[in-house]
């Protein structure tokens, strides 16, 4: 009796083994929809890299012309603008967001009654739509703007902002106001992970508040920067929504998305824009590959 | 797996499920963004209106201007207590994201039943078969002498086989505003007999304060009037090359360019707040804007204003003027309803004695009514009949081919580095110019 009851016992737990638990089950059917997306944006992919062959104005059928549209796109003057306007863009912004971000989250990492409140502050534009702040910022720069205003009430002559040699700054001293918080809150969640124990050992050694911040604080904060321009870099290359509602005359802002927008949505040329696109994608990825192989040299993860 | 953990995965799972069904759902009914002036009628379309009664609801889609989503909506509202069987929504949209938005509808087949249509370019939504021809509806239409043939033309293609794809609803332009309180300041005299350019420079200059100038440089299409005077327009006269490197058009250039920085009377456009309408600020005199702002300059409190004919040179003078246009699209399942629509606002004059408010009469009893067109001058601008002259008498048009926009940017970005540097090389300007529109019109 008792070796039946054994032998039903190793059976039950053997077809247990062979059934999937429902824990596992559950994980399978909920990542369904993930799996469906990510099926999608692979297919968009490949969807995007064989129209970028042809020539289709997505009313007409597509007509393939090989290779044409990447020999166009070297010749065009206005990809070259646009690819500059963007590095630019990139060169001002980035930098500045860093240690403009790094210094805010030093400052808002005090204990102090209502930071609370300054840390909420500094991170609001961050949440805010993007059209609205274009257009505020659109206003503030107008010729007879805020900003102007202000200037000429300190007895300063005007700031053409939005002209074709102050566009971009412009653009990209707005787009530091929105992102500056982000970066902060970032910056912020790396000082709170530094160990406390370095501090207290320094400080026991007689080392300066300088000290700490340079041989301490920086370095190890340092996965954060590198995070904080691995995907700004991505983001300041794929710039629209500011650059599309805030334009400078004269191409002075076009950038590389807005370009391939144009081709896309107003021109209807789908198959350069698409490897317009390319392009694009294999720029950022090589950067990003850049940075991954470089960042072992000066990212440390401890001291 | 315990009650509590399974209830939860489920709410969980039912809510992705949800999420993934609502984002995959139908372009159609998606499509619509607009608002209704009459009932909150669903935006799905329905199938066509029949005679006996059956309710339709049609969208319908256009650009605005200052004071014409409200004119549209009154006339919407006209049209529904006529036809109470039929709602309209309308969709209206802004200038530049109206175009953008038109083209991706109509490749993916969500279009509005009745659409905004611009005139010259009418022939490129034809040829790939995105609009309605109109002929057998216009055929059965008993008032349809009531527009000229020269308005009528516009809206056809192909040229040697016309059949009608496009009805003007109003006729508009362009027109040279003036401030008469800054003209009686300085001692001007209203042209009544027209004026030079010469003479017009001059007024300028005695306009120029040091609050004010004479006017403003014109860009875009507002600058077509202008441009005609001196003999050149943007495109050669098949409309398939560009134009920009010719000597005439050299020549407007350079005496607009004078204007900023020679004779000093019309400001740096960069010094202008593009936020700012510069004519109603009272910082400039006078200033070329479209009619369509008839509406809202009635309401300028801050001085009198007129409009003025535009000035000529060696005897030529031309005012920018053209039909905005509605067509019915090929893919419209409404195609009945939206023509009763589109009869009603271009034929009917509950909807004409609105929609003439920013433009002129375009009908003919309208046209040979003089009462009427006295009673339009009486709400300003006393001139109008000038404007409504020029328009049928010197009217001309700007760059409208297939490559209308394009064109359009080009010339807007040559004018920022002619108008706006006082040492440019505008001939040089205008070859590069010419060069890009040329390469333009080669694309696809």
């Amino acid at each position: 009796m008792r070796d039946m009851h054994k032998n039903a016992d190793v059976i039950k737990s053997a077809k247990k083994k062979r059934r999937m638990s429902p824990d596992a089950l559950w994980a399978f059917i909920l990542l369904i929809p993930l799996f469906v997306g990510i099926g999608l944006v692979y297919y968009s992919a490949l969807f995007g890299f064989t129209m970028s062959f042809t020539s289709w104005d997505i009313v007409r059928k597509a007509e393939w012309i090989g290779i044409s549209n990447y020999r166009t796109l070297i010749e065009d003057d206005l990809v070259w603008k646009a690819m500059s306007n963007t590095l630019i863009f990139l060169v001002i912004t980035i930098p500045a967001k860093i240690i403009l971000g790094f210094l805010l989250a030093v400052l808002l990492n005090q204990k102090l009654r209502g930071i609370q409140f300054f840390r909420l502050t500094y991170f609001f534009p961050t949440a805010c739509s993007v059209v609205a702040i274009a257009l505020v910022w659109g206003y503030m720069y107008g010729a007879d703007g805020f900003l102007n205003q202000m200037l000429q009430g300190l007895g300063l002559s005007k700031v053409y902002w939005m002209d074709e040699n102050h566009a971009m700054s412009s653009i990209a001293i707005m787009t530091l106001w929105v992102g500056m918080g982000y970066i902060a809150l970032l910056f912020l969640a790396g000082l709170q992970n530094v160990p406390t124990d370095y501090y207290e050992a320094s400080r026991v050694d007689g080392a300066s508040k300088f000290q700490q911040m340079w041989k301490i604080t920086i370095p190890l904060v340092t996965p954060t920067t590198f995070f904080i321009l691995v995907t700004q870099i991505i983001t300041a290359f794929q710039m629209f929504g500011e650059v599309y509602l805030l334009s400078g005359p004269a191409n002075s802002t076009l950038t590389i998305v807005q370009y391939i927008f144009k081709e896309a949505f107003q021109g209807f040329r789908m198959g350069y824009a698409s490897a317009l696109s390319y392009i694009l994608i294999v720029v950022i990825l090589i950067v990003t590959v850049i940075q991954l192989k470089v960042q072992k040299r000066w990212v440390h993860y401890d001291l | 797996m315990g009650f509590r953990k399974m209830s939860v995965l489920s709410i969980g799972f039912i809510l992705i499920l949800s999420l993934v069904l609502a984002a995959c759902s139908s372009n159609n009914k998606s499509a619509n963004t607009g608002t209704n002036s009459g009932t909150q009628a669903p935006a799905s379309s329905q199938t066509a209106a029949k005679n006996d009664g059956e309710k339709t609801t049609i969208r319908f889609s256009t650009w605005y201007g200052p004071g014409d989503v409200e004119i549209w909506k009154n006339v919407i509202s006209r049209f529904q207590a006529e036809n109470p069987n039929i709602t309209v929504e309308f969709e209206p949209l802004e200038w530049g994201a109206y175009w953008q938005k038109l083209q991706t509808q109509l490749a993916s087949n969500s279009a509005a039943d009745v659409i905004g249509m611009h005139v010259g370019i009418v022939y490129g939504y034809v040829e790939k078969n995105q609009l309605a021809p109109l002929d057998d509806y216009l055929s059965a239409n008993d008032r349809k002498d009531q527009l000229s043939e020269s308005l009528l033309v516009e809206g056809q293609w192909p040229k040697d086989n016309p059949k009608q794809y496009a009805l003007p609803w109003h006729v508009t332009g362009a027109t040279l505003f003036v401030n008469m309180t800054a003209f009686k300041e300085a001692g001007i005299a209203y042209p009544e007999n027209g004026w030079t350019i010469d003479e017009f420079k001059a007024a300028a200059q005695k306009l120029t304060t040091d609050k004010r100038f004479g006017f403003s440089v014109p860009t875009f299409s507002m600058a077509a009037g202008l441009a005609g005077a001196f003999g050149t327009e943007p495109t050669t006269a098949d409309k398939l090359h560009s134009n920009y490197n010719s000597p005439e058009m050299l020549n407007f250039k350079t005496w607009l360019h004078e204007l900023i920085w020679k004779d000093k009377v019309a400001p740096n456009p960069k010094d202008l707040d593009k936020n700012i309408d510069p004519f109603v600020a009272g910082k400039v005199a006078m200033a070329i804007n479209g009619a369509w702002n008839f509406p809202v300059y009635r309401d300028i409190k801050d001085f009198e204003w007129d409009i003025a004919p535009m000035p000529s040179k060696d005897g030529k003078t031309k005012t920018y003027a053209g039909p905005d246009m509605l067509s019915i699209t090929q893919d419209s399942k409404n195609k009945d309803a939206a023509w009763k629509f589109m009869q009603f606002v271009i034929y009917n004059q509950q909807a004409q004695e609105l929609l003439r408010a920013t433009g002129v009469p375009m009908l003919k009893e309208d046209l040979a009514n003089d009462a009427l067109i006295n009673e339009i001058a009486a709400q300003k601008p006393a001139h109008f009949k000038v404007f409504l002259e020029g328009v049928n008498n010197d009217g001309i048009g700007y760059a409208f081919t297939k490559k209308f926009f394009e064109i359009s940017q080009l010339e807007l970005d040559a004018d920022v580095k002619i108008m706006e540097r006082p040492d440019a090389d505008i001939k040089k300007e205008l070859e590069t110019l010419h060069d890009q529109v040329n390469k333009e019109f080669e694309k696809q």
